[in-house]
């Protein structure tokens, strides 16, 4: 076997460079455990600050740095959509820690015609997503992941190369717990080969199996068995985000990074959706679940965020947010709509459109058809005005029918004419809602046609208007 | 300044070269009202894309008086788009309507909504009329609105009280209905390649009326073979 291991360093401080291009100055991120700096930017390294340096120090060498603290979930989020697009050009994937994605060459000598041929692309892949990475390879994935480590950056035509250039690794980049790497270094052993080269039944005398086990790996012996990765079926992606953000329309920039990868998801397997979930991790409160509608199945990037913008303008946070999940479990297959050239410039693709903007602005519940509702009681008329769907066509006419109806019927209190009535709309008593009124076409002073009612108690009250 | 430019532009010899909407003989296409007088005034009808506002109170049977134009404008099966303001439409009327099955209803929050919504509705291309209820509108809202429908093959009919709006809006064609004395006129305020004209007799009638009953009761209530009742 022959593995290529890929070992990114800074995987959440590439994501934020990447949200904020603007922050030229020194970034650090801080593992909360025990508060030391586990990556850093260049800029930090510029001004001095070392991987390991505490806060006290880094505020000492440079107040202005900016820390952000780790957080293993995001970069296990980002790992995955970085596996995910690596899958598309090779099969056997391992993910291995939250730091770095195995791949097994063996197969792909063949298939690429060359190791080269698929390290360019494989170097190019990454290169877009903007990821710093190193790698190496090796007849197991420890020996490929020391080198990758240690900043080898090279792919061995032959494995059995690798362990020339493992012999002069260090401690630091073997996966030897820190208390073991002290008590080696206090005997004099600071490389690989040192520790390779001493019997194995010597080095079980005083160290546990597991050292014995990574050596078999290291020595390419026995390699420990792993999971190869397979992408999920549906699209889901956790995003950490590096401030908390106060107010939903800033979300944007940060949906856009994950809207980017669900499309790009859903284009690579000829897939649409037109429902978005996305659910906000709020500081002081509950989390925050809204979803996104468009009017029709799609994958397209900019419409997606046209309509995420709408919806944003009108979401209130009830506190900050740390964090986002996008989910997109309703994928339908891509079926664009076919337009005949000579055909006039409609397509239902914009009616569709229009509809997704307006329901994202709007609330799922502003747009609506028309459809004949079977009932005499003006006020059930209302109320049962139906939600939006293919509208069938009405039968037969429901006599003299004003334009517009009041929710409420207001009582009469101008001066009109009676022009035509009554018609006694006398019901409902099976349903506890009886009605017995007398309605009216009124004529006011200033010729407005009113649709008023005498009720039971002879009370008038004006119910509609005819437009 | 301003008001001369105002007089000059609406002289109907005044060409516009934003104006392109014309049918073959190079006329602009208009959609008349059904009513001889008023499409006269109006140079033969509504323009068929554009902004047309009318000034009327709730109930003064706009609607019935725009009938015409709508089943015109419905015949391209495009969507047409309702903005109610604070009344709710009533379904039982719209399926008596020939365009019941292309009519979308949107339900806002405020005018400002309404009028995006409006918008949006313009630029998708996808509807080939909208009808927006507004209590009062702004001379730059309806501008805009103006602008986008003659873009996009569009017409807005706009619809409002007019008492928070003097002086013509920079639409198409701007119209109140007044009502005196039992006759109904409608005053020009604006009109595209006509000039404005006050006082213009139109026949509304009512939706419905008692004439036949009323009729029929003094006719046979003379006689007293065939009195049934007494009409007072």
């Amino acid at each position: 076997m022959h593995w290529l291991y890929l070992h990114f360093p800074r995987l959440q401080l590439d994501l934020f460079e990447q949200l904020h291009p603007e922050q030229t100055g020194p970034t650090v991120v801080i593992d909360g455990t025990d508060n030391t700096v586990c990556q850093l930017s260049a800029a930090a390294l510029t001004a001095g600050i070392k991987p390991g340096m505490g806060l006290a120090e880094i505020t000492a060498i440079h107040a202005q740095t900016c820390i952000i603290e780790y957080a293993a979930n995001s970069e296990n989020c980002q790992l995955e959509q970085l596996a995910t697009t690596l899958y598309a050009i090779a099969s056997d994937i391992v993910c291995v820690a939250s730091n770095g994605i195995a791949i097994n060459l063996s197969p792909l000598e063949l298939y690429y015609q060359g190791l080269d041929n698929f390290m360019a692309l494989c170097k190019r892949s990454l290169t877009v997503r903007q990821v710093h990475f190193h790698y190496g390879s090796g007849a197991t994935i420890e020996i490929a992941r020391v080198l990758a480590r240690s900043h080898f950056d090279r792919v061995e035509s032959e494995p059995s190369l690798a362990l020339n250039h493992l012999k002069n690794c260090s401690l630091q980049a073997t996966e030897l717990p820190s208390k073991e790497k002290e008590q080696l270094n206090r005997i004099g052993i600071r490389t690989l080969g040192q520790l390779i080269a001493l019997p194995l039944d010597e080095i079980g005398k005083r160290f546990n199996n597991q050292i014995i086990t990574y050596l078999l790996a290291i020595k390419g012996v026995k390699q420990p068995p792993y999971s190869l990765f397979h992408p999920r079926k549906v699209f889901s992606q956790y995003l950490e985000l590096p401030y908390a953000v106060e107010s939903a329309p800033r979300l944007s920039r940060y949906i856009a990074i994950v809207l980017a990868n669900n499309c790009a998801y859903l284009q690579k397997r000829n897939l649409a959706t037109d429902t978005l979930q996305f659910e906000l991790q709020q500081r002081e409160h509950d989390n925050l679940m809204f979803k996104v509608n468009a009017g029709t199945p799609h994958h397209h990037l900019s419409e997606w965020q046209m309509l995420i913008d709408l919806k944003l303008e009108q979401l209130k946070l009830d506190s900050p947010v740390t964090s986002l999940t996008l989910t997109c479990d309703q994928l339908v297959e891509f079926d664009p709509e076919n337009l005949s050239l000579l055909q006039s410039s409609y397509s239902r693709h914009a009616e569709n459109m229009l509809l997704g903007k307006l329901l994202a602005r709007l609330g799922s519940d502003s747009v609506k058809t028309v459809e004949q509702v079977n009932e005499h009681r003006q006020d059930y008329v209302v109320q049962q005005a139906c939600a939006l769907h293919k509208a069938p066509a009405c039968s037969e006419a429901n006599g003299l029918q004003p334009v517009w109806l009041m929710v409420q019927p207001q009582p009469l209190t101008e001066q009109t004419q009676i022009v035509y009535g009554p018609e006694r709309v006398h019901t409902g008593w099976w349903d506890d809602h009886p009605v017995k009124r007398d309605y009216f076409l009124a004529l006011t002073g200033k010729g407005q046609r009113l649709w008023v009612y005498r009720d039971d108690q002879q009370h008038w009250y004006v119910h509609g208007y005819f437009g | 300044m301003s008001a001369s430019i105002s007089s000059l532009i609406k002289h109907p010899l005044v060409f516009r070269g934003r104006d392109h909407r014309h049918s073959a003989d190079g006329s602009e296409l208009r959609l008349p009202f059904g009513q001889t007088n008023l499409d006269k005034a109006c140079a033969g009808g509504v323009p068929a894309s554009g902004v047309l506002s009318i000034r009327a109170l709730a109930g003064q049977g706009e609607l019935q008086l725009l009938n015409n134009v709508l089943l015109q404008k419905a015949g391209t099966q495009k969507r047409i788009i309702w903005l109610p303001n604070r009344l709710q439409l009533n379904p039982n009327w719209m399926c008596q309507t020939p365009y019941q099955q292309q009519s979308w209803v949107v339900n806002t929050p405020n005018e400002a909504d309404a009028l995006w919504a409006c918008e949006q509705a313009i630029r998708s291309q996808a509807c080939c009329c909208i009808v927006i209820y507004l209590a009062q509108v702004e001379p730059k809202a309806a501008r805009r609105l103006q602008v986008l429908a003659r873009q996009y093959d569009c017409l807005v009919v706009l619809v409002h009280p007019g008492n928070r709006s003097p002086g013509a809006l920079p639409v198409n064609i701007d119209m109140a209905l007044s009502f005196d004395m039992r006759q109904w006129f409608v005053d020009l305020h604006r009109v595209t390649g006509a000039w404005p004209q006050q006082h213009i007799a139109i026949e509304h009638p009512l939706p419905a009326s008692n004439d036949a009953i009323v009729n029929a009761f003094r006719q046979f209530s003379s006689n007293d073979v065939t009195a049934i009742h007494e009409v007072s």
